[in-house]
């Protein structure tokens, strides 16, 4: 069984952002949201109706591990990725190789950002859009 | 403290660049820093909308490291008072301003032709926007969101045919949902060609050598606040709760002020509102309340079962202005005439009161239909409501033409000045709450907004102050509001982030502010703005009020000019004093 961050509710989502800058804060140790591992957006443009969220998805089969060519991405027991990131060289073939736009790319240190499911996020979302689950 | 980085863009040549600005660092950000680069850059000796002049944005000093600090400042030369023009706007401006580096930018200038700004980091583009000329400036945004920039960590800031037609009322729209509502700056984006700006960032330039566990024990203390405690408020009904309350004190601006009260009120309440046609809240980025309320507009179309919707977005002064003040009752028509000023890019506030204007100066005769090209116009009357706001914007029927510049040109040509609902030269806000209120907005307050110092609450909480002391209290604010703004923290956070949240929330991200600082720097910043704007006109001997004000009861209460005279001796004596302290004379 996976247990993985879920937005299951997103059609509540005000687009705060108070999630980015919980992951940002908490886990990226950054005070910016380009360093969060979830990104909240429009569906397209605020009018077009709501907010989804871009975020890793804790794939059975993630497609993204087989794109590395160094072999730094394994996958994490309950759902994800753990990255080595003393094994990555930032070639970035990871984010183009993830189907649902989910690995976030840190400017200053060249590498990439992984969700660690970790909820830290989930606690910040004022109308509990995201939730820590388990998948089937 | 991080030294300012401003971009200054010069729309001539297309150049630019970006400087820092060591000596802004007194002024934190927000208004301070925007309204030092206004009087560097504004040119006096021509007219606001000349292409010489500048538009200023500066996000708060405090965006985007704490919740609710997500504030710009505009700062420009109004084209509808012919003064000091400064607008607030949330979104996700203040923190796409800092994603890509920068504290503020400079925009001088005129494109050649129609054209959308893209900025990231310290990278400016001009594109063509001719496709985008004429288009509502609710869809322009489509197209370049569609082409430019990081979804979700991107502004896109936008001008309807108002803007573009320099109509002095025109407004900027943030994001869909927030505005640059006040004071004309749509008109200045169009005089300069620029149809939209969108700006994103990396990021790079926001992270700093700081107290992390410290901050984040902060952070995640306002960050609780803010979701339990006093604002929640903004975040059920949002600022139309105010209807029901203002009405039944007999303060709620109706049919031009000529009633303080309506007796639709409850069908326009912010618990109506609520109840029947809000679908959604979206907030600002960085602020967990969310008081952005959002109603769908359900509209049959054709016969059988064919159906349109939109999302709109409405808050308490829409519902005053474009509901009670023109006698229009219900939520759908409320909702159709937000939706039409949103389109055109007009300030809705403005819109409503001279909309109003309008109705009664028809009712009087000083103006006719032919005038307006109608068949006819009534309070309540919708359908003529919107056909008068196209026709502000695309005829060429003179009494449209000089609408456009505003309802000051518009009495003098036709009268009725004693009932145009203007505070100095702004409109009036949704309070007829009694002297504060009215001398906070005409008086003392330099946008003359209901925000500048919050004179309605006074109003409210006070009986029978006397003349003087209602200056002092005012002034008191406004000045404390001076500092404030330079934070980008929203106003409604304002008892939240008390002087020593806001010390403590300075000093963990490396500003050392001092209570003493707060004081002689919100007077500054607001003295300085006082000076120009009585260098472009404004005297506090000959400023009046229209009649109107003093002939319908606020509160049911009569106003007195007696009373008003010995305010205005009482705040001339104040700011001479203060201008002699700070030497600014």
């Amino acid at each position: 069984m996976r247990k993985v961050l879920i937005a299951k509710y997103m059609s509540r989502c005000m687009g705060c952002m108070s999630c980015m800058f919980a992951c940002a804060r908490r886990v990226g140790k950054s005070l910016s949201v380009t360093k969060s591992a979830i990104r909240i957006k429009t569906k397209g443009g605020y009018s077009s109706g709501g907010m989804v969220a871009d975020h890793c998805l804790g794939c059975e089969e993630p497609p993204c591990i087989p794109t590395c060519p160094k072999g730094a991405l394994i996958k994490r027991k309950g759902g994800g990725i753990i990255l080595k990131i003393d094994l990555c060289d930032g070639c970035k073939k990871c984010i183009e190789g993830c189907p649902v736009k989910a690995i976030f790319w840190n400017e200053e240190k060249s590498r990439p950002i992984f969700c660690i499911h970790c909820g830290n996020c989930t606690n910040f979302c004022p109308h509990n859009c995201l939730e820590i689950g388990e998948m089937p | 403290m991080k030294t300012p980085k401003i971009l200054y863009i010069d729309l001539n040549d297309g150049s630019y660049v970006v400087k820092e600005r060591p000596e802004l660092k007194e002024y934190l950000g927000g208004t301070g820093i925007a309204t030092e680069l206004f009087l560097e850059n504004v040119n006096l000796d021509k007219d606001p909308l000349d292409p010489t002049q500048p538009i200023i944005f500066v996000a708060g000093y405090l965006t985007p490291y704490f919740p609710v600090a997500t504030k710009s400042v505009a700062v420009f030369y109004s084209p509808l008072t012919y003064s000091f023009g400064e607008s607030h706007a949330g979104g996700r401006l203040a923190l796409a301003l800092k994603l890509s580096g920068l504290d503020g930018i400079v925009i001088k200038g005129k494109n050649p032709y129609p054209c959308y700004i893209s900025i990231n980091d310290f990278n400016v583009k001009i594109n063509n926007a001719h496709p985008l000329w004429g288009l509502k400036a609710t869809d322009s945004a489509t197209h370049i969101r569609d082409k430019e920039g990081k979804a979700g960590l991107r502004s896109i800031l936008r001008i309807g045919p108002a803007g573009e037609n320099c109509t002095a009322f025109s407004m900027v729209i943030v994001d869909t949902y927030r505005h640059f509502g006040r004071l004309g700056l749509g008109a200045l984006m169009g005089s300069k060609n620029i149809k939209a700006i969108i700006i994103t960032g990396s990021g790079r330039e926001i992270d700093r050598d700081i107290n992390f566990e410290e901050y984040k024990t902060f952070y995640e203390e306002v960050h609780k606040k803010v979701i339990s405690g006093s604002m929640r408020k903004y975040h059920e009904f949002g600022t139309a709760l105010n209807i029901m309350p203002l009405n039944e004190l007999k303060a709620l601006p109706t049919r031009n002020l000529k009633e303080n009260s309506f007796e639709k009120a409850e069908d326009i309440s912010g618990e109506a509102f609520a109840e029947h046609v809000l679908t959604r809240k979206f907030a600002c980025a960085g602020c967990p309340l969310g008081c952005i309320h959002i109603a769908t507009r359900r509209e049959r179309f054709a016969q059988e079962e064919e159906w349109e919707r939109n999302d709109v977005s409405y808050d308490y002064e829409l519902i005053y202005a474009l509901g009670s003040l023109l006698g229009i009752g219900s939520r759908l028509g409320i909702l159709k005439m937000i939706e039409s000023t949103e389109e055109l890019g007009l300030d809705a506030i403005y819109t409503g009161v001279f909309l109003a204007w309008t109705t009664e100066a028809l009712e009087k005769g000083i103006i006719s239909l032919n005038d307006l090209n109608l068949e006819s116009l009534n309070f309540g009357d919708v359908e003529a409501y919107i056909k008068v706001l196209k026709g502000l914007i695309y005829s060429e029927k003179s009494f449209y033409k000089i609408a456009r510049k505003g309802l000051v040109e518009l009495t003098k040509i036709y009268g009725g000045s004693d009932y145009a609902l203007l505070m100095n030269k702004n409109a009036m806000a949704g309070y007829h709450t009694g002297y504060a209120n009215l001398i906070g907005q005409g008086l003392v307050g330099i946008r003359n907004a209901h925000t500048d110092n919050g004179g309605y609450a006074i109003d409210q909480e006070n009986n029978d102050l006397k003349p003087e002391e209602t200056v002092d209290m005012l002034l008191e604010e406004e000045i404390y509001r001076s500092f404030f703004n330079c934070t980008g923290i929203c106003l409604f956070a304002r008892k939240i982030y008390d002087t020593a949240s806001i010390k403590k929330a300075s000093s963990l991200i490396g500003y050392e502010i001092e209570e003493v600082d707060i004081k002689k720097l919100g007077e500054k910043i607001y003295l300085k703005k006082l000076k120009f704007k009585m260098k472009t006109g404004f005297d506090i001997d000959k400023f009046n009020f229209p009649e109107r004000y003093f002939q319908t009861p606020a509160m049911n209460k009569y106003l007195s000019k007696e009373w008003v005279e010995k305010a205005k001796k009482a705040y001339k004596k104040r700011v001479e004093l203060l201008f002699k302290e700070h030497f600014l004379l």
